[in-house]
């Protein structure tokens, strides 16, 4: 059993929301405003996802880095993971935006794609 | 002297000058020349390399290479030119076209002649310097976008210990960067009782990782010989007063600071373009026109933006203008209004209106002075009000903006009030 706390960010309210539950399961609910609310702080309780971005380096390019990011949000509990996987590789120029760098990262389904470009 | 003739130049191919310069394009101005100091156009974006991007304008999330990497494709499309490594010295207002003098390490010294000139330079960081914090000078005390650009762009590691001062959208983007990276993050600090960026980077850059926001504290003083060793922290009054007993002192080994931005406009006075007190930026008309008819300006140098997304809508604004007036196409206009800050706002911008052109929707953007809840923001020329609506929190962090008609404008006075809703209202 667990309580948490959690700040809506879908509007600029930001509604404090207390949850109590316990893994996927949901007990009570407080301080929410509306239906949006409800559904994001679910998802926050249950299973958070982020969107993680960072930079990779490239060799042989005019420029050391290229910045990356996943094409989806992945659990948010993977994003140190996700650093020491981004931390091994080394893109090789041309890279440009939208070139996977490492596909379904982290067994996540989201593959690991360049922002930026270098060449 | 290296010699280039064109309709609208614009001075920064940040997203300001990327979008002005692809609106000034569509609009028919045949040679639209951006000028870059940088070697490569998208400005601070290059950089920003957090999503977070575009919700507004593309209704999609993008990170800062994206969301540039859009409006640098089209603006090449259109046949927009750029010349990079070059960095404008005087900007020289005539009759007829502006000279701006520059200086390229090809060229050498260029003189570019434009019919109009959109200034798009962005802004700077408030430094050490601008705050006046005490104590030794050692390495380690960065600004966050400094540091920023440092890591993101040239693989240079800040420092493994610390403290941000403000709590700044990039002081708050740069303590997740740094954790990710491995640093620890000590604390965010900030002046203020209230958080000074958007509630969406506390919840996921500073919530997420558990790091501390110490509110209405600032930092003291900074020690350290070589290399910063420590700053000290202290909580402060109403007045933004230190409390001397308060104070604790804080390990790091570096300081970062996120203490606020200020449009940069050098260049602008080297013109006497006239400089509004608030907004440190160009006092401008609905045209996105300063004081001087032959040259606009957009973006971060006119007003301190939290969104790129609106930045890119003005700068399309100040492109099509921009194009209007080298193509003699902007009529002058036969009347004005003033637009003025009422109670609880800070600026309003744009500053005055020009009467006389076709009708149109003109949106006011504006600040609030300080954080309110469940009021009622409006818009009104001799007490007659023009338009209004209903916001359940405002906050100095987060632009707003109103959109009135033109037809409804007489010449005079036009102030934007916030004002705390009644109970029953």
């Amino acid at each position: 059993m667990a309580e948490k706390q959690i700040t809506c960010i879908i509007c600029p309210q930001g509604c404090d929301i207390l949850v109590d539950g316990d893994g996927n399961n949901i007990r009570s609910m407080a301080g929410q405003d509306c239906k949006r609310g409800e559904t994001y702080a679910r998802d926050e309780f249950i299973h958070p996802l982020r969107v993680l971005t960072s930079t990779v380096k490239v060799i042989g390019a005019d420029v050391p880095l290229v910045a990356v990011r996943t094409s989806k949000p992945i659990p948010k509990d993977l994003l140190f993971r996700g650093m020491d996987e981004i931390q091994k590789v080394q893109a090789k120029v041309p890279v440009k935006r939208g070139d996977v760098i490492i596909p379904d990262f982290l067994n996540t389904g989201a593959d690991l794609v360049a922002t930026g470009e270098a060449c | 002297m290296h010699e280039i003739k064109c309709d609208v130049a614009i001075i920064g191919g940040g997203p300001a000058g990327l979008a002005a310069a692809a609106a000034a394009k569509k609009h028919g101005a045949e040679k639209v020349l951006i000028i870059e100091r940088d070697s490569a156009l998208g400005g601070i974006l290059q950089q920003c390399i957090h999503p977070g991007f575009g919700l507004i304008y593309y209704n999609e999330e993008l990170t800062g290479p994206e969301y540039a990497g859009r409006f640098i494709s089209e603006a090449e499309s259109l046949g927009v030119e750029s010349i990079l490594n070059t960095m404008v010295l005087e900007l020289l207002p005539g009759a007829d076209e502006t000279r701006i003098i520059c200086t390229n390490s090809d060229f050498g010294i260029t003189e570019i002649k434009a019919r109009s000139v959109i200034l798009a330079m962005g802004c700077r960081e408030r430094t050490r310097g601008n705050i006046q914090l005490p104590g030794t000078r050692p390495a380690g005390v960065y600004t966050a976008g400094a540091a920023q650009r440092l890591i993101n762009r040239q693989n240079a590691m800040v420092g493994r210990e610390v403290v941000i001062l403000g709590s700044g959208d990039i002081g708050m983007i740069m303590a997740r960067r740094l954790t990710l990276e491995g640093s620890k993050v000590v604390a965010v600090v900030e002046i203020m009782n209230f958080l000074s960026g958007l509630t969406r980077n506390r919840v996921q850059c500073l919530d997420d990782f558990g790091i501390p926001l110490m509110l209405s504290h600032t930092v003291t003083w900074i020690t350290g010989n070589r290399r910063v060793e420590g700053v000290k922290i202290a909580k402060v009054d109403e007045n933004k007063k230190p409390i001397p007993e308060t104070e604790q002192f804080f390990k790091c080994d570096t300081l970062l600071l996120s203490v606020g931005l200020i449009p940069e406009n050098e260049l602008s006075c080297t013109a006497s373009v006239e400089i509004g007190p608030v907004t440190s930026g160009p006092v401008v008309n609905q045209y996105m026109q300063t004081s001087i008819p032959s040259i606009f300006a957009c973006g971060n140098v006119v007003h301190v933006n939290d969104l790129v997304d609106n930045v890119s809508v003005e700068s399309e604004i100040a492109g099509k203008e921009a194009a209007a007036y080298a193509a003699g196409a902007l009529p002058p206009a036969t009347g004005s209004v003033s637009c003025l800050a009422g109670s609880n706002v800070r600026y309003v911008c744009p500053q005055r209106i020009d009467l006389g052109n076709e009708e149109k929707d003109i949106t006011l953007y504006f600040r609030v002075s300080a954080p309110e809840t469940k009021v009622r923001i409006f818009a009104s020329q001799d007490n007659k009000e023009l338009c209004s609506k209903k916001a359940i929190k405002v906050n100095p962090g987060e632009m707003e903006h109103l959109t009135i008609k033109s037809k409804d404008l007489q010449p005079g006075k036009l102030i934007v009030n916030i004002s705390k809703e009644e109970k029953n209202g």
